[in-house]
């Protein structure tokens, strides 16, 4: 009886914050919204009242209502069909926008978020940030130029700084290229470029291009890419400071082998990768593996490396390239 | 001017994001690599290298032990020899120290009497507040005077970090940090200084497990409830040459008990409210070098020996006051400890314990120290002027008198293991936290922990025993 | 209080070979009075360097509103005061971590009169690292070549005088453990402050490209705020979008931190001869 009861109430209470939600128009769209009007007028695309309900997923009726309720708090004007923003409107895209591809900056950097689900972390968290705290961020973050896939972060007057790149199916083949910018939309395609080890600042070399399809070089190893994959990525040209990577790992040493450190792959980021810079895992540092710890694959190795003994886990040793080096002689 | 300089500021910034612009992504890389070229120039032509008679010393000892299979367990195996020799070397001078103090208090109530003193300033006094100072001194102090030397001495050559490298495996599976461990080692002495130790965790996340869990390392202050246990109820029936050593296998075990159920409470958070992967982290293995003695003695005499102690002395007056006024109030014919004790019962048997131990941990949460004493003051009750110097004693009073058993010793270790921390560490824990939900959980997770455990043990023994 | 826990023990001091001596917690703290400060990397021996000079006599807390332990205490040399500051020890000031933005601040913000840089004399090539950072920030370092009983012990010697000429700055074998060399590394530091010898510090070397890029920006800087002292350190951290000073450009706060007397100090500093 009494389980009858509760089970009851906590069904009431479950379906009343279920549903609740459908009857108001959401603070969160409204800024999905204006984040969605912010990028079409940078593109210079036009924003009906369809590509809006196709992009918030939402029926008409509904796009109606956040059209609506953004009128009324003088975010947007419609003319002639065109939703418009206005300068208050403009600013809170701009706002979330800049939350947006900052919290994706923060994730990469400091948290162990996969690339992949990244984007719906921060389309989460976008709505949370005050501007305060989304200031702060961009300055603990030391101002970054993009996020995590490439695109271009705007300064807080809107301000974009850097280069777009050309779509890789538009680029002249061997010519060396960096990637700047991948689109994380639509998932399914951003998740398999990523599976291919392409993330932004890969180099790669585009061998072939055709109307099937793109060739194309990447550490040493041969990809094809279909035209619809290939145009989601940007590239701009290579710097021509870069060296191929070469594919023997700090990992592959055995205690008492030493090496000469090429490059830490572009995977480490963030924090990690200034502590092991700072450490001293530069190109050409000397490196001696030193111990090896419990559990074979499990514990991490420690390593000579500039007259300290530094351990580190395998998820990073397998991320720094090496040189090895035979001979005793190059010790000093 | 300060408008002025305001908008100075913000087109010097313009200009450098324009330069940043141009920069590659690779800039920092470029600046680290080239401050160490440098580094590399200028220590090669300063520095002349020949064969020092301990150049490869280091890597020698750290073979042995960082090794594969046996770093582990001669890391188990020191830490037992640590407790074997806190135990043994600690036996003689706590008797001692028990027999002075206690005679002393002996002469002090006489001198009372002999003053005419009312019964209750000379009870307060030397049965209650004195009693409580000269027991948690005499239990307490010898084996910190030799735990915290040897501990220092390891902290200072440098083995610390080998225990966080041998461990690293297992802290990473549950989603934990490697540093985890050095926060752990120095929650043996004092989980607040394990919870500030929490620092050099750089990662958020993993920062609150190693806060949160490091209440489940019995600190030194637990020591003696874990010894005592040790000795009156494993060591008692074997040969006196043996106890000791069982009776710091017994700590160890319990010090096992207490990292599974770290491993398994990190593993737990990492799944539930603070999920996340193990990030990574750098640890560096300094070079072994020799204690300085004098460093030793000051930080494990005046830092550590005397700030324990001194804080053990603060909580253990007011409690000895305490429990002997409870003991003596009188409400009916019942005193406050019987009526409050017998309350407590029906949730102390439940768990495998009894209303007095619990009513002692209720005395207890400013200092775990003081278990011990409360929990036999509040068996003695009034004026019972027994010497509580001998281990048989004590073993008569608990067993015969108290009716306790291996079930009872069993769960008590497992509570005193498992239970919340003391109010300085969650004071601490606040401190550094900032947060009163942290606080909070930190507080009641290991007691909802410590009950559960011990409901479990308690009920499935008893049902193996009937179904016996 | 808890603190005090992990407190250090600080060795007597021996300062037999010089002809001044040390009062460990000799300086009252309200008198003027030189600020320095130790930096150094990990496990140098910096904090035994830093009990070596002070004694018992410390004060242990919190940097203001971080959870770093901070401890500062002061002594007597010659006839001077000096309040020390022990600062984290880092492998780097460009990473980012707390301590390394509480280090790299103070020595930035606070100016000291004297910073102490402890290198390990085992591991001279890292701990260059953070030397040649520090040099980058200011003129005011006296380096101690901490370890040389280690050193010796591994067969390593170092030419200290030629580091020194390499770096511009004094550099002093010490053993922080023993009190070794210590009275020369105060004495070089009494110099310094009282402007007996002057440091030539040794600045990174940079590609022609950045070089230009950071005189671009020097000049900007030093047209805009011709105070500031490390305008090219200051081109060098806004290249890398390093965040405090991007924050102090942007709230116009720059040219004030430069301004500010030592706030941690009891007494302002304005009657100090530096």
């Amino acid at each position: 009886m009494i389980i009858v009861y509760i089970g009851t109430l906590f069904l009431g209470i479950y379906l009343i914050v279920r549903l609740y939600p459908l009857y108001r128009v959401k603070r969160e769209n409204i800024e999905d919204a204006l984040k969605f009007l912010y990028t079409s007028h940078q593109e210079n695309n036009i924003v009906t009242l369809e590509t809006l309900a196709g992009r918030l997923k939402i029926s008409k009726g509904a796009a109606i209502r956040h059209i609506e309720e953004m009128t009324n708090k003088g975010l947007v004007s419609m003319s002639g069909g065109h939703i418009k923003l206005t300068v208050s409107g403009s600013a809170l895209g701009l706002q979330i926008l800049r939350a947006h591809r900052l919290w994706e900056r923060y994730l990469s950097d400091y948290t162990d978020v996969p690339l992949q689900k990244i984007h719906d972390h921060a389309e989460k968290h976008e709505h949370k940030l005050k501007e305060e705290e989304i200031k702060r961020l961009e300055t603990q973050l030391g101002y970054p130029k993009r996020d995590p896939h490439g695109d271009i972060i705007p300064d807080k007057v809107g301000e974009y700084t850097g280069e777009l790149g050309v779509s890789l199916t538009d680029w002249p083949s061997n010519q060396p290229a960096r990637v700047v910018h991948i689109e994380d939309e639509p998932q399914s395609i951003f998740t398999q470029i990523l599976n291919e080890g392409i993330i932004p600042g890969s180099n790669l070399v585009v061998k072939e291009a055709t109307q099937t399809g793109v060739r194309l070089e990447i550490e040493d190893q041969e990809i094809w890419l279909v035209p619809i994959v290939a145009s989601n990525i940007y590239v701009t040209p290579a710097p021509v400071r870069e060296e191929l990577r070469e594919k023997i790992l700090l990992s592959d040493l055995t205690p008492g082998q030493k090496a000469r450190v090429v490059n830490i792959s572009r995977d480490i980021k963030g924090f990690l990768r200034r502590r092991l810079f700072d450490l001293g895992f530069t190109k050409g540092a000397l490196v001696e593996a030193a111990l090896r710890s419990s559990f074979g694959k499990g514990g991490p190795s420690a390593y000579h490396i500039r007259g300290t003994l530094i351990a580190l886990r395998r998820e990073q040793t397998e991320k720094i390239y090496i040189d090895p080096v035979e001979d005793e002689s190059a010790n000093q | 001017m300060h408008h002025k300089d305001y908008m100075k500021g913000l087109s010097i910034l313009q200009k450098a994001r324009a330069l940043r612009e141009a920069l590659s992504d690779d800039f920092r890389d470029i600046l680290v690599e080239g401050i160490y070229t440098e580094s590399e120039r200028i220590a090669g032509s300063v520095s002349h290298f020949e064969d020092g008679e301990r150049k490869n010393w280091d890597i020698k000892i750290d073979r042995i032990v960082t090794h594969p299979l046996w770093g582990l367990p001669l890391m188990f195996l020191g830490l037992a020899v640590v407790f074997w020799v806190t135990i043994v070397g600690a036996n003689y001078p706590s008797q001692f120290l028990a027999t002075l103090l206690f005679s002393i208090g002996d002469y002090g109530a006489r001198l009372f009497e002999w003053l005419h003193m009312p019964w209750w300033i000379t009870g307060f006094i030397w049965h209650g507040v004195y009693k409580g100072l000269a027991w948690v001194t005499s239990v307490m102090l010898p084996p910190m005077m030799i735990f915290f030397p040897i501990f220092t001495i390891l902290e200072d050559l440098g083995y610390l970090p080998r225990v966080a490298f041998n461990t690293d495996w297992l802290f990473k599976k549950v989603g934990a940090h490697g540093k985890q461990a050095l926060t752990m080692t120095m929650g043996f002495g004092c989980n607040a200084a394990g919870v500030i130790s929490a620092r050099i965790i750089e990662s958020p996340r993993e920062k609150l497990i190693a806060i949160l869990t490091n209440n489940f390392v019995p600190c030194n202050g637990r020591f003696p409830t874990l010894i005592m246990l040790g000795i009156v109820f494993f060591a008692s029936t074997s040969p006196s040459s043996f106890s000791s050593i069982i009776a710091a296998g017994a700590v160890v075990g319990s010090v096992l008990v207490g990292i599974i159920f770290t491993l398994i409470v990190s593993w737990l958070l990492t799944k539930t409210i603070l999920k996340g992967e193990a990030s990574a982290f750098t640890l560096e293995l300094p070079p072994y070098r020799r204690p300085s003695i004098m460093r030793v003695v000051y930080t494990s005499i005046i830092d550590r020996t005397i700030f324990v102690l001194r804080r053990a002395i603060i909580m253990a007056a007011p409690a000895g006051g305490a429990i002997w006024l409870m003991a003596n109030i009188h409400i009916g014919n019942e005193s406050l400890v019987k009526i409050v004790s017998d309350f407590l019962t029906p949730l102390g048997t439940a768990i495998g314990l009894d209303g007095v131990i619990l009513l002692a941990y209720i005395i207890a949460i400013p200092a775990n120290e003081i278990v011990v004493p409360t929990i036999i003051m509040g068996y003695l009750g009034v004026g019972a002027m027994t010497d509580l110097n001998s281990l048989s004693e004590l073993r008569h009073l608990l067993v015969d008198q108290a009716g306790w058993t291996l079930l009872t010793a069993s769960c008590l270790m497992l509570f005193a293991v498992l239970h919340n921390p003391c109010s300085t560490t969650i004071l601490t824990i606040w401190k550094e936290t900032r947060s009163r939900k942290w606080t909070l959980i930190s507080a009641f997770m290991p007691l909802l922990i410590a009950f559960i455990v011990t409901f479990i043990v308690a009920q499935l023994w008893r049902l193996l025993q009937s179904g016996i | 209080m808890i603190t005090n826990f992990k407190r250090l023990l600080g060795q007597s001091n021996s300062c037999d070979t010089c002809s001044q001596h040390i009062e460990s917690g000799g300086a009252e703290l309200s008198q003027q009075h030189y600020l320095i400060t130790v930096a150094g990397n990990p496990n140098t021996g910096k904090s035994t360097l830093f009990n070596g000079l002070t004694g018992l006599k410390q004060h242990v807390g919190n940097w203001p509103g971080k959870t770093v332990m901070r401890a500062e205490g002061g002594f007597r040399y010659g006839t001077e005061n000096y309040k020390i500051v022990d600062l984290p020890g880092t492998y780097s000031l460009l990473a980012g971590s707390v301590e390394e933005e509480i280090a790299r601040d103070f020595i930035l913000f606070e100016d000291p009169d004297a910073v102490i840089v402890v290198m390990d004399a085992t591991a001279v090539e890292r701990n260059l690292n953070l030397t040649l950072q520090i040099l980058e920030i200011t003129d005011h370092v006296v380096v101690a070549l901490n370890l040389m009983d280690e050193a010796r012990r591994k067969g390593i010697t170092i030419d200290h005088k030629g580091l020194s000429k390499e770096l511009g700055v004094p550099v002093i074998p010490t053993v922080a453990r023993t009190g070794e060399g210590i009275g020369y590394l105060m004495q070089a530091v009494s110099d310094l402050v009282e402007g007996r010898i002057q440091t030539n510090p040794r600045r990174i070397q940079l590609d022609h490209v950045l070089e230009e890029m950071v005189n671009e920006l020097v000049y900007e800087i030093k047209k805009s705020f011709p105070h500031l002292k490390n305008s090219r350190w200051i081109a060098l951290r806004l290249l890398d979008g390093d965040s405090s000073i991007y924050k102090a450009f942007e709230t116009g706060e720059i040219e004030d931190l430069f301004k500010k007397v030592h706030p941690y100090d009891l007494k302002s500093t304005a009657e100090n001869p530096a």
